[in-house]
């Protein structure tokens, strides 16, 4: 029970949080001029601060440490999606195209990203209880 | 002045909550590794580009949506400093201060790769 009304939280911000981005950068892009500007909000680190948030609340600080530097790597994969978006929808002219080509770096990427992290997290643990014994 | 309508401004909210929501139960269900990912997944950006399909269309949509693409890049590279730097912000102050100064660097962060990149 406890279990699922930590979930329940947990969804519920990330909804508040996911959806204020989008409606923020959609009043940003009605009102201002700079559309660039206004795209920066696309990629308000929503996800990431729920997830610290339950970290922190419910766990402890090194835990939700733990995990920016998880978040860290899914980022570079968003960063490599968002870039082959942006490149190919400058090149190819395609909307639908340009964002299919862009998932499909985002998961190849994220991929890599996520597997590199979780070996140097499993390594900075194995290094800490290594220290830790006596 | 421009008008801003209330009821496209709530399906955006819906349409960006549930995104997350959705990412956030798919990396559940999978677990490991692909639940990992898809724990990072573009959801915030992919919901914003799909909902500019609903009031543009055709070459408007395309060059609408690089622009947003463009700024979402800014944001992203922005996002990865603000999580490296609440990795040691946040052992050194405190999850809340931590996570509340790591914002501050994101805030200060992407304004300036912006006007880097694209100036005023």
């Amino acid at each position: 029970m406890i279990l699922m009304e930590i979930n329940l939280r947990d969804l519920a911000l990330r909804f508040v949080l996911g959806g204020a981005s989008v409606a923020l950068c959609f009043i940003l892009l009605q009102i201002l001029p700079w559309k660039i500007f206004a795209g920066i909000f696309a990629a308000f680190p929503a996800v990431m601060i729920a997830a610290v948030v339950m970290a922190g609340y419910f766990g402890n600080s090194e835990l939700a440490a733990e995990v920016t530097l998880g978040a860290s790597a899914g980022m570079m994969g968003c960063t490599v999606c968002v870039f082959t978006a942006a490149f190919c929808m400058q090149h190819l002219n395609r909307w639908g195209l340009s964002l299919s080509l862009a998932l499909g770096a985002w998961f190849v990427s994220s991929f890599v990203f996520v597997y590199l992290m979780q070996h140097f997290l499993a390594g900075r643990r194995v290094g800490k209880s290594g220290r830790a014994a006596p | 002045m421009t008008e801003i309508n209330l009821f496209p401004l709530a399906f955006r909210f819906l349409l960006g909550g549930s995104a997350v929501v959705a990412s956030t139960l798919a990396a559940k269900a999978f677990g490991g590794r692909i639940g990992g990912v898809f724990a990072a997944f573009p959801a915030v950006y992919l919901a914003a580009i799909l909902s500019l399909g609903l009031d543009y269309e055709g070459s408007e949509l395309l060059s609408l949506s690089e622009q947003v693409s463009k700024g979402a890049l800014v944001g992203m590279v922005a996002d990865i400093g603000c999580a490296l730097a609440a990795s040691s912000l946040i052992l050194k102050y405190g999850w809340k201060s931590g996570l509340f100064r790591a914002l501050l660097v994101w805030a200060v962060l992407a304004p300036v790769i912006y006007l880097a990149c694209f100036g005023f």
